[in-house]
């Protein structure tokens, strides 16, 4: 039986009409309920589960990390290796820069300094850096509109995990990412906030692209494990 | 009229309840949402490695590893995780000679509910980690794994009773800080993700 709780099935909801097509005196006084539980159907299992429904759901973090970067310094060519096929889904970004400081007054004061200069809109730390990416090793998919590639602000470009940049690309095994970064934090040095120098170095980048497991996802169709509940659980 | 309508219904959906099974999982979308919580508390930084080999900080523990054991979770019933959370509390900094705080701990920060301050990796059984660079497993920032309180990352991860989901977190506000200053040993009050879950039960 349904509950004000628990939507009706569809078995409930055509016992009742067959109920009601046996019985014609209780079908006029039933019809009420029956459009009722017709309207609470939920939709159907492939509905809810195929990717429009989850369109930005991720389980692997697929990522590039970077150590100790100085300002200026540009590093290119670390690459990620898709171990399955995914589908990315989005790209998110978090910068930690070293303050090198041997005091906590200092430090303070250098904290200070830096959330002025920093756009509010720089979360996690990106707007220290830029970026650009490309597909093995062969297409840029940052660019000025010609072959020639180029970087793009962090903060243009990914996310901050709170929301993702969203992508839409379809990896298969053996795929690499290729990352590249600049350490950018030495053009803050024009923002007026005194003679603090901005520049820092970066302990560590990490780009992380989010990536949905397609199981044997093939341009053609094929297995769609990840997306789709089976019977009961993963079994 | 009424028989007609209810006769003609009874025959459209029994075909429909004979051209799938309804038994499952309709209707779970309805139904109560769990949590799961990895927590850890008074969680310390961790030595880090040397910048230039040689130098102090040499057998430190690498920015993308842990040596903390991991935090278990026992999945009590198939479910499906839809999404992902994480937050952390900073302690106050204290200066040993004077006693006085100092709150930069939390200037530090860039990231919503302090999620740039610890890092984190989450997998199942112990052979499988989520956060990868293709090759070994790795633990990354919070900010770059997980989603915040207010806005959990979303995703679709079929679970099944009895399986373990292992957490393990590090605490990496020594990452902001040069090696050898004595205030980067700094605690974390807490850390703390959390796994949005949706039940599924057979009917």
């Amino acid at each position: 039986m349904s509950s004000n709780l628990r939507p009706p099935t569809l078995e409930q909801v055509a016992t009742l009409a067959g109920e009601m097509a046996s019985n014609p005196t209780d079908a006029l006084h039933k019809m009420r309920m029956l459009a009722k539980w017709l309207g609470d159907l939920p939709p159907p299992q492939a509905e809810l589960m195929s990717p429009p429904a989850f369109k930005h759901t991720s389980l692997w973090t697929n990522a590039a990390v970077f150590e100790n970067v100085a300002p200026d310094e540009v590093r290119e060519g670390v690459e990620v290796r898709s171990q399955r096929n995914l589908w990315i889904r989005g790209v998110v970004a978090q910068a930690i820069p070293l303050f090198d400081f041997d005091s906590q007054d200092q430090l303070s004061t250098f904290l200070e300094a830096q959330r002025v200069a920093l756009c509010p809109n720089a979360t996690n730390n990106r707007g220290l850096f830029e970026l650009n990416y490309r597909l093995n090793g062969s297409q840029g998919f940052i660019s000025q509109g010609r072959s020639r590639e180029t970087f793009a602000p962090a903060v243009a470009i990914t996310g901050d995990g709170v929301y993702q940049a969203p992508m839409d690309w379809k990896l298969e095994t053996n795929d690499h990412i290729q990352v590249g970064i600049r350490n950018i934090s030495q053009r803050r040095n024009s923002t007026p906030v005194g003679d603090v120098d901005l520049a820092l170095n970066l302990r560590l980048v990490v780009v992380a692209f989010w990536g949905v497991d397609m199981g044997v996802w093939s341009p053609t169709g094929g297995d769609t494990r990840a997306l789709t509940v089976p019977a009961r659980g993963i079994g | 009229m009424a028989p007609e309508v209810a006769r003609q219904l009874a025959h459209e959906l029994g075909a429909a309840v004979g051209g799938q099974s309804s038994r499952f999982p309709i209707g779970y979308i309805y139904n109560g949402t769990y949590k799961w919580l990895a927590r850890v508390q008074n969680l310390l930084p961790e030595p880090l490695p040397a910048d230039i080999p040689g130098e102090a900080g040499a057998g430190g523990v690498p920015l993308t590893r842990t040596i903390n054991d991991p935090i278990p979770i026992k999945v009590p019933f198939d479910a499906v995780i839809q999404g992902v959370q994480g937050w952390c509390v900073p302690k106050l900094a204290l200066d040993p000679e004077t006693g006085e705080n100092f709150p930069w701990p939390f200037l530090l920060s860039c990231a919503h509910d302090f999620r740039d301050l610890f890092a984190v990796r989450w997998g199942l059984n112990g052979d499988i980690w989520y956060s990868t660079d293709g090759n070994d497993s790795l633990t990354l920032p919070a900010s770059v794994t997980v989603g915040t309180q207010n806005l959990p990352r979303p995703m679709f991860w079929p679970v099944e009773r009895n399986q373990n989901i292992q957490v393990e977190f590090r605490n990496i506000i020594n990452y902001f800080l040069p090696f050898n200053v004595p205030f980067a040993n700094l605690e974390l009050a807490e850390a703390v993700i959390a796994f949005d879950v949706l039940r599924l039960d057979p009917a």
